[in-house]
């Protein structure tokens, strides 16, 4: 290499030098890009170097060219490096400025809920309505026929006093009327209005005038109808056991007891092993490891009569289950009056 | 039913311990509710007996007993008892002994006599409310044995928590026929068949007028009864362990017969009995001054037992007080008649009487028992207080029995019914166990059956079918997943599920709530000015004694009772019955109803507080509504409402059809309510909101639209539901869509006018609108506002 050689090649290497060190020091985007402009630019000195090629040695000419090009690429490598770097800072910075306090609560969250017995009678109905049951209604103050005399209570029977019912004040206009006692009534007006089969579960409020730390005056029922040619008590056993394992989601022990109910013969009561202690004895099967949970029966035939349906041919089952008593169940509620007091307290854990 | 469980095995034993045998009971249908001991008494309370008794040196009331309690010594008790005597025999608390009401014995000093225990009363040992004088044990028990042992008290009472079609279950015979029924142990007989000695000339006359009521009277008299006489330790015990107070020996003992056999009876003083005995019907006039106390108006469905001059008992109910046996009476007349079940239950329910009496007539009495109860009775009364037997006076009317007619029971249907496969053998087995008769045709596979007089729920079949059940095991019947026609449950697509509106509104940060459907008659008068109230006859108390007829009185109680618990901002909604009398019908429309009041969104950092309005409440109300697609055949308008502000209260209807209400609660009721916050209500019929429309496919248009914006000055007074009507009808077919963007009063627009702005999407449905059209059909639509309106252009 000759001593002129040498010499260009240094002051390229120092104009190459100079230009990456201040593009090193460059901290922001706009002096980076002076520094790209004082040396790359139109007028950079890099770029004013290639002028000079006219006014060097013939032998240089070649080469020169090359090294300023060279040169060139070095420092716009620099400057690419150092932009990349600047831009990632400018954009750590900008998200740090826009960074917010994840943890505080959303806008308009949702502080709404259903009572717990709408609830428990939601999953009640979609439970039944699963093994083809259809919803039904009906009127909530009855008469005497619905409510008792179709029912086989007559007037004299014993279980009406059981029944602690509230009565309408007599009324010139209207006979005598009766707060539902329990849901069974509208058992009745489905029948009158229907052929078999079919099978039917009719939720709603009843009424009984009677109120202390396990009673309150109004309550909800569902009841349940099942009627069609060969249905029989085994059949019942089935169902209710399935609807009972279902519910509560356990494999639960499920016992049958005869009871009495006017309107079905034979009656049963239904026990499960306790929910809460799983049949070993705590508070709330009062040390028993059973819980009483339904009552149900096959329907009297003295019932069909009544709604014109053959007995000889038609069988069927009836229930009647307690909508507070499984909703405390289910959800660990130790007081009965809690559902009508409506603190929101309560209601909001629902 | 209070069960001795000792009295019962001397009446049926099964080799079964207690808990066993009241699982059989409970798995038979005669549930058991509870079982207890009979007592509990410390070791240290033994038989003792009196050897020597002595006048106390310093009391004239005292005395002191040597009493030999079976040790090397006789012990000094001091006692104060009358009927302390020598070779008494009694209980003698030791020293170190603890008695039932938490006493405990210690050697004490008795006026300056030291005693070394005491002498016990039947009260101080628990067995009774009050004693006088010491307990008296008969026979000779061995001295020194604990009173526990002697008295038993390790008998379990058992609590049978019968249904009502088991009125045989209600004496100790009647369980225990059961037990050997269900256990196959044999039904002992400890109480013998007996005929008294007819020793006194005595006859009274009977009268059977209410044959329907009772056509079965058994009587007699027993003359010098020492009706002082005390009623022996056992008895009363067996009566204190059935629930049931001693009362002098002519109850108890009659008390006693029907804990033993069923029975009901009364006794009379034959001196208060004037020359005959009427079983008839209450003539309405009379008046009867009842045993507990209370006096009674009989109607003419009562029973009475009556004499010459007047009533003397509401018939197998309760007697009165001046024919009861008094502690005068010598001579006592004893009944012991059949009642018919329905008119007793009709009478002690009418009449708000109640008694042991009444619960077993009502349930239904052996009607062949009468006559053996009486003999029963007669016997224990004059073993314990003497007396001579009159003869039985007996009526019966025949035709009025009640009879026991054979019942067709098939094998077939009887596995039809439970879904099982028990043999005709087995069938039969279980009948016999229960003392049905069979007779007829007796095959295996259909028999004729005769229930027992004691049981009056076997009337048909399917009660048969039951007993079988019930004897075999009802765990005996399968489970059996049924086999049944498939029927979809799946409604009308039109009908909307009461959930999704429930769920649309808990979306909305609105919580449901149930409250009770009898509300205070002021909260009524309140909320649903003008209707009659729907009362109760038997209210639970005053604030729940009318029936709601709207669901206000309820949200707004219950808004009450969360501002008492600092909750201030509230968004509910219930879902229910109201109950109005219109004319002669009773309406039950059932409601979706709402309250609001406090801050519109839930407090937050984000927000700015504002407190809810009308439009929050409306917006809630039309999104109900929407969700059954139905908002274009909905209209609100101004309305009043006697519960709402007059100026912010609207009426929804469905088409020319009231659906319900909306706005802001009245001030006046505010004010009487003492609120310090505006609330807001709404209260829709349910029925409209849960038919919805189904859709209907519209063909819609590809071809560009057009936008156009118009303010309007209008007089303030008209609603923009004109302004808008007046709009689409004057833009016709061509307007899609009709947004109002602004509401404006103030600065540049006149007093008592104001500026709505809207925007108008124009749209051909086959072409491209050209500008003249546009510019033509708006100038149509200003012009048209102008006219109707008086409307300017801003």
């Amino acid at each position: 290499m000759t001593d002129s050689e040498s010499k260009i090649r240094q002051e390229l290497d120092g104009l190459v030098n100079q230009a990456t060190d201040e593009a090193g020091a460059a901290t922001t985007l706009s002096s980076l890009d002076d520094v790209r402009v004082r040396y790359l630019g139109k007028k950079g000195e890099l770029t004013l170097q290639l002028k000079r090629i006219g006014s060097l040695p013939a032998e240089l000419r070649p080469n020169f060219g090359k090294w300023v090009n060279l040169a060139k690429n070095q420092v716009q490598e620099k400057i690419a490096a150092c932009k990349g770097i600047l831009e990632q800072a400018d954009l750590n910075q900008k998200l740090a400025e826009e960074s917010i306090d994840v943890t505080l609560p959303g806008r308009n969250g949702n502080g709404g809920a259903l009572h717990p017995v709408s609830r428990t009678l939601q999953r009640l109905e979609d439970v039944f309505v699963s093994m083809g049951f259809a919803v039904e209604e009906g009127p909530e103050i009855e008469d005497d026929f619905h409510n008792f005399t179709a029912l086989n209570i007559p007037h004299s029977h014993p279980a009406r006093a059981m029944h602690d019912t509230f009565y309408l004040k007599q009324n010139q206009q209207r006979e005598t009327g009766v707060l539902r006692t329990h849901t069974s009534p509208v058992q009745i007006r489905f029948m009158e209005h229907n052929e078999p089969p079919f099978r039917i579960i009719a939720p709603g409020r009843v009424y009984r005038c009677d109120s202390d730390v396990t009673h309150t005056p109004m309550f909800h029922q569902i009841e349940g109808l099942f009627v069609d040619e060969n249905v029989s008590f085994a059949e019942l056993k089935g169902v209710l056991s399935e609807f009972l394992k279902i519910f509560f989601e356990k494999d639960l022990d499920v016992k049958f007891r005869p009871s009495f109910f006017p309107f079905t013969e034979p009656s049963a009561e239904v026990d499960i092993s306790c929910v809460m202690c799983s049949g070993s004895g705590c508070r709330v099967c009062s040390h028993t490891g059973w819980l009483e949970v339904l009552g149900c029966g096959m329907v009297h035939p003295q019932v069909f009569r009544h709604v014109g349906i053959d007995s000889e041919k038609y069988t069927g089952f009836a229930f009647g289950i307690g909508v507070e008593r499984l909703a405390m169940l289910r959800y660990g509620v130790n007081d009965l009056r809690l559902f009508f007091e409506n603190d929101l307290s309560f209601l909001k854990q629902f | 039913m209070l069960v001795s469980e000792v009295w019962l095995r001397e009446w049926v034993s099964p080799k079964l311990n207690t808990e066993e045998l009241a699982d059989k009971l409970t798995m038979a249908g005669l549930e058991v509710g509870s079982i207890e001991v009979a007592g509990e008494l410390s070791d240290k309370l033994v038989v003792g007996r009196i050897e020597e008794i002595a006048a106390h040196p310093g009391a004239d009331r005292l005395r002191v007993c040597k009493v030999d309690v079976g040790r090397a010594r006789n012990l000094t008790i001091v006692c104060g008892a009358a009927n302390a005597r020598q070779g008494l025999y009694t209980i003698a608390a030791l020293v170190g002994a603890e008695l039932p009401d938490g006493m405990k014995i210690s050697k004490a000093a008795v006026r300056g006599v030291t005693s070394s225990g005491m002498l016990c009363s039947a009260s101080e040992l628990g067995l009774e409310e009050s004693s006088s004088g010491i307990l008296e044990l008969s026979g000779n028990p061995q001295l020194g044995t604990p009173a526990s042992d002697i008295l038993q008290l390790d008998d379990k009472i058992i609590d049978l928590e019968l249904t009502p079609n088991r009125g045989d279950c209600l004496s100790m015979r009647g369980v225990a026929s059961e037990v050997a029924a269900l256990t196959g142990s044999r039904l002992k007989k400890p109480v013998k068949d007996i005929e008294m000695d007819v020793q006194a000339k005595a006859r009274l006359p009977v009268k059977l007028t209410a044959s329907d009521g009772c056509p079965h009277y058994v009587g007699r008299i027993i003359r010098a009864v020492d009706v002082k006489a005390e009623t022996p330790l056992w008895m009363k015990e067996r009566l204190r362990r059935a629930g049931i107070r001693s009362l002098g020996a002519c109850v108890d003992v009659t008390n006693y017969v029907m804990l033993e056999l069923g029975q009901p009876m009364h006794a009379f003083d034959l001196a208060q009995l004037d020359s005959f005995i009427e079983v008839r019907y209450a003539n309405g006039k009379e008046e009867l001054e009842l045993l507990d106390g209370s006096t009674i108006k009989p109607e003419a469905t009562d029973l009475l037992i009556a004499d010459k001059s007047g009533p003397l008992a509401l018939a197998g109910v309760m007697g009165d007080a001046v024919s009861a046996v008094s502690d005068q009476t010598k001579d006592i007349f004893l009944e012991s008649a059949f009642f018919s079940p329905e008119i007793i239950a009709v009478t002690s329910r009418d009449r708000g009487v109640r008694s042991d009496s009444s619960h077993r007539f009502e349930r239904g009495v052996d009607f062949q028992l009468q006559h053996e109860a009486i003999e029963r009775a007669s016997l224990l009364l004059t073993e314990i207080a003497g007396g001579l037997c009159g003869p039985i006076i007996e009526k019966t009317i025949n035709s009025k029995m009640p009879r026991r007619e054979p019942i067709l029971l098939r094998k077939e249907r009887l596995n039809a019914l439970l879904g099982t496969t028990i043999t005709g053998r087995q069938m039969i087995s279980s009948l016999q166990k229960l003392d049905m008769q069979l007779s007829g045709k007796t095959k295996n596979d259909t028999v004729r059956v005769t229930a027992p007089s004691y049981r009056y729920d076997i009337c048909i079949e399917a009660d048969l079918i039951e007993e079988v059940a019930r004897v075999t095991g009802f765990e005996k019947i399968p489970e059996r997943a049924p086999l049944a026609h498939i029927q979809s449950g799946a409604g009308e697509e039109k009908d909307l599920p009461l959930r999704r509106l429930q769920s649309a509104m808990v979306d909305r940060n609105y919580q449901e709530v149930i409250t009770y459907s009898f509300i205070d008659y002021a909260m009524h008068d309140l909320f649903s000015p003008g209707l009659p109230a729907v009362e109760l006859e038997n209210p639970i108390s005053s604030d729940m004694s009318v029936m709601r007829a709207s669901l206000w009185p309820g949200l707004i109680k219950t808004m009450q009772y969360n501002f008492n618990r600092q909750v201030r901002d509230l968004k509910l909604f219930e879902t229910g019955r109201t109950f109005v009398q219109k004319g002669k019908t009773l309406q039950q429309h059932r409601y979706f109803s709402g309250l609001l009041t406090g801050d519109a969104e839930i407090k937050s950092w984000a927000g700015r507080q504002r407190p809810v309005d009308f439009f929050d409440l409306k917006g809630d109300v039309e999104a109900l509504i929407s969700l059954g697609g139905r908002e274009s055949a909905m209209s609100f308008t101004s309305f009043e409402h006697p519960v709402l502000h007059p100026g912010q209260s609207a009426i929804v209807k469905n088409g020319s059809d009231p659906v319900g209400f909306l706005g802001r609660m009245h001030p006046a009721i505010e004010s009487v309510l003492s609120l310090e916050q505006a609330v807001y209500l709404f209260e829709l019929r349910l029925d409209y909101l849960l038919e919805s429309q189904i859709p209907v496919f519209c063909e819609f248009s590809r071809f560009p639209a057009v936008q156009r914006d118009i303010a309007l000055v209008i007089a303030s007074k008209i609603p923009s539901s004109d302004v808008i009507k007046s709009l689409k009808e004057h833009a016709g077919d061509l307007l899609v869509k009709l947004e109002l963007f602004d509401q404006y009063q103030g600065e540049h627009i006149d007093f008592g006018k104001k500026s709505l702005a809207f925007t108008l999407t124009l749209q051909h449905s086959s072409r491209t609108l050209t500008d003249t059209e546009t510019e033509n059909l708006m100038q149509g639509v200003i012009r048209g506002v102008q006219a109707d309106l008086d409307a300017q252009l801003r």
